[in-house]
């Protein structure tokens, strides 16, 4: 179900994130003002001491719209809307992203396993 | 399910007034194995299985599913109860409206911050997050309070109207509007004797008492948006003050508990409750509570409020309790499936599953002193943190010096709180001049974060942190024979002795940390963490000759014990400072600033009133948290204890906490105890450093 995830985090100032560029297809999560998870694709930052990093320490599972309402909403503890979601999925964190066909559960690598346990 | 009971000549408790609105504890029953069901609430079906309720309930067997779903659900407006005012306010509610409808099977039985609204229903539990509640509750219907009470054959006026609505006979029936004196009868009611002293022989008698308002989630969502209507919002008044005959049936309360307690001085409604249980049971004061307030009155009380209300309002089973419940969740490093493989004891560490032992102990300990060995260190903090005033932030979190490291310097360091004590240590690695890689221990990896950020924001210090604990595995090649393992990697020129490098090792891009707490040569090999089966398989292989063996906590636990390494929160208290643990060089007093200096300035003025101090003594490690005696005073405590291998003697670190002027005379297990300078092992760290 939970396929790795290569992805790039970065790290900068809340204006430099604001501005931030990414090539197309890119999908940028910004996870908090100084934060954001981008996949597949580059990414440039306008902060000299903004850390970007490749992250792989993060496992994601694809799915369609009819297996999000069957399989997550009864699990999650906050309304799932399009974008990004962010909380507690079967008492793990979670990032839910939504957007139109595509969409995908994150979760950290290190809870992947008991991530599934608790799907079944 | 009360009134199919009913008609079949069965009281669902054997006696007491039948309400059927759920307010009374008098038709409970057991449904399906499960107690304490109202059975004016559930309604009948074949293939029910009933008993009557008994003072020692069953326990639920295995054929019965524990657990029960939870679903949660979000609305603007949540209406509990679905009478002619609650459906008005259902109807008129702006944007999205969930309802709950007792006859329905659905009963709100909880009110929480939020607000959140939980909800037992036919289907499992429901919680409801909402921007408002309203309570539509309706009112209870006043029960008699007298001697007699608790026969058969007596029911409020709406329990009366529904049964003959439903064809019952309920015979020479008798109403009465006033509380009795009492009830007469034997099992079932014969007559009553009203509050005149008139006496009316009757089979069945209807009490129509009053109403009082269902206030329970009212009371509990004090502070919330909630609101109450219809019969809910009635102004409460007080019934006549009870003389005689039991207040609260769920608790077989009686009034003269009531006034035991008050003559014990128990004279305040909460008091009264704790004092006697009454409203603790199963209709969680419906009965009893105007009771008990007009019980007060009486006495002189002022108005006595209401007891407070908390969920639950309905008995709940334990399955519906844990619905949604999930226990906090375990990390598993990348290498979890590795150690398994490895036939390693995995246990819980902190946040973590982790190797406790593999097959062969002696094999993990003596390839780390002896030879070549790898650990699984992936579970330490670790924190990138960049930025123009990163150092000048570094310089205030550390009681080290860290300005004066160079790029590619390690150095080790406590991390103190405002009060000078030790939450936490590890190592800063300098990458840059503004760019530092932080670690910490296992256990404080997730307060690092916050600790750092909070005080980053505190002194205004423009930084960039990045939390890379989970996002980064770590493997520590530890052994004489390390080198020659990471040469074989491909790394020709390591990292000096508290020194670091990024290189490739079997071409995975490695963070190279070399410092040491097995006391021998150590690198840490910092990389991502979908690099980190194929990087352990490659040590492992390459390794195999030079006699390489993992090691796990247990050994690893021994080993820096031998180094006399303390561990934060094994060793360490809450209220340790680095004087008490022996590590007064790592504080820097002549810095200009950090956090805890000023503690450590004023305590370090103080008596030394307890110590963490090496030991040692013959035969096996006594259990951790051992007393250590001087004679027959107990004068501190073990903290750590190891047979050491290498050194053929137990050694420990343990606190002393009074103040005797030499340890001396010290013993612990029935065992003469020797204080002994740390480390045990290598004391000049020669070998870590070579």
């Amino acid at each position: 179900m939970l396929e790795p995830l290569e992805a790039t985090r970065v790290i900068a100032r809340p204006a430099a994130l604001d501005a931030v560029r990414v090539s197309p297809g890119t999908l940028l999560m910004r996870l908090a003002l100084d934060d954001a998870l981008v996949i597949g694709g580059d990414v440039q930052v306008d902060d000299p001491f903004a850390i970007v990093v490749p992250d792989s320490g993060w496992v994601a599972w694809r799915f369609g719209e009819d297996q999000l309402r069957e399989a997550l909403v009864r699990l999650c503890a906050f309304e799932i809307h399009a974008g990004l979601n962010q909380g507690m999925v079967a008492g793990l964190p979670a990032k839910i992203w939504i957007d139109g066909d595509r969409s995908l559960v994150i979760v950290a690598a290190a809870y992947a396993a008991e991530f599934e346990e608790r799907f079944r | 399910m009360a009134v199919a009971l009913l008609r079949q000549g069965i009281h669902p408790r054997g006696g007491g007034c039948i309400c059927l609105g759920g307010d009374c504890p008098n038709c409970v029953v057991e449904v399906d194995g499960v107690a304490y069901v109202r059975s004016c609430q559930v309604a009948a079906r074949p293939a029910l299985e009933v008993a009557r309720q008994t003072d020692t309930p069953r326990l639920p067997d295995e054929s019965r599913p524990l657990e029960t779903e939870l679903r949660t659900a979000f609305a603007d407006v949540v209406v509990v109860g679905q009478g002619e005012s609650g459906l008005a306010a259902a109807r008129d509610a702006d944007g999205t409206v969930i309802s709950f409808d007792a006859h329905r099977g659905e009963e709100a039985i909880g009110l929480y911050a939020g607000p959140t609204v939980v909800a037992k229903t036919p289907a499992g539990m429901v919680s409801v997050q909402c921007s408002r509640v309203v309570v539509a509750t309706g009112a209870a219907e006043e029960q008699p309070i007298c001697p007699g009470s608790e026969l058969d054959g007596i029911f409020t006026k709406r329990a009366a109207e529904s049964l003959r609505a439903a064809g019952i006979d309920l015979g020479d029936a008798v109403t009465i509007d006033e509380q009795p004196q009492r009830f007469e009868g034997s099992g079932r009611v014969e007559a009553v004797v009203t509050a005149a002293g008139d006496r009316i022989a009757a089979s069945t008698v209807v009490v129509d008492l009053g109403l009082h308002p269902r206030s329970g989630l009212l009371r509990m969502g004090q502070g919330l948006e909630v609101e109450v209507v219809g019969d809910a919002a009635l102004t409460d008044s007080l019934p006549p003050p009870p003389t005689e005959g039991v207040v609260c049936p769920c608790s077989d309360v009686t009034v003269s508990d009531l006034e035991a307690v008050w003559d014990r001085g128990f004279r305040e409604m909460e008091l009264l409750k704790r004092a006697t249980l009454a409203g603790t049971g199963t209709c969680q004061g419906g009965v009893c509570l105007p009771h008990l307030r007009s019980y007060l009155a009486a006495k002189g009380v002022s108005t006595p409020a209401p007891f407070t209300a908390r969920p639950l309002t309905r008995q709940a089973t334990i399955g519906e309790v844990a619905a949604g419940y999930d226990l906090p969740p375990f990390r598993r490093t990348a290498l979890h499936d590795e150690h398994l493989r490895l036939g390693a004891t995995m246990d819980r560490f902190g946040a973590w599953w982790r190797p406790w032992r593999y097959p062969d102990p002696e094999a993990e300990y003596w390839s780390v002193r002896e030879r070549v060995s790898l650990g699984d260190v992936s579970t330490l903090g670790k924190m990138e943190i960049s930025g123009p005033d990163v150092v000048a932030l570094l310089e205030k979190l550390y009681p080290c010096r860290v300005a004066d490291l160079k790029d590619g310097q390690v150095r080790y360091a406590l991390l103190l709180d405002e009060r000078g004590y030790v939450l936490d240590d590890g190592l800063i690695c300098r990458l840059s001049e503004h760019r530092f890689y932080l670690t910490f221990t296992s256990g404080g990896a997730s307060f690092a974060e916050m600790w750092v950020r909070d005080w980053a924001e505190t002194f205004d210090l423009d930084v960039r942190i990045l939390d890379r604990t989970m996002s980064l595995g770590a493997i520590n090649v530890t052994g004489p024979l390390a080198r020659e393992l990471l040469r074989r990697g491909g790394v020709d020129s390591p990292p000096a002795y508290l020194a670091h490098v990024d290189a490739a090792v079997f071409g995975v891009e490695c963070r190279i940390v070399r410092l040491s707490f097995t006391g021998e040569v150590s690198f840490e090999l910092h990389h991502p963490f979908s690099d980190s089966v194929e990087l352990w398989r490659r040590l492992e292989e390459a390794g195999a000759d030079l006699g390489s063996y993992p090691h796990g906590l247990d050994a690893l636990f021994t080993l820096r014990l031998e180094k006399g390494h303390f561990i934060v929160g094994m060793d360490s208290e809450y209220d340790s400072t680095p004087r008490r643990l022996g590590l007064e060089w790592a504080a820097r007093l002549s810095k200009p600033d950090f956090v805890g200096k000023q503690a450590l300035l004023r305590t370090n003025r103080l008596p030394l009133n307890k110590r963490l101090l090496g030991w040692e003594m013959d035969g096996p490690a006594p259990i951790e948290g051992a007393i250590l005696w001087q004679v027959a005073t107990p004068v501190g405590q073990v903290t750590s204890a190891r047979y050491s291998p290498v050194l053929a003697k137990t050694v420990m670190l343990g606190w002393l906490r009074s103040d005797p002027a030499e340890p001396e005379g010290i013993s612990c297990d029935g065992r003469p105890v020797r204080h002994a300078s740390h480390p045990f092992y290598d004391p000049d760290g020669a070998r870590a450093r070579a």
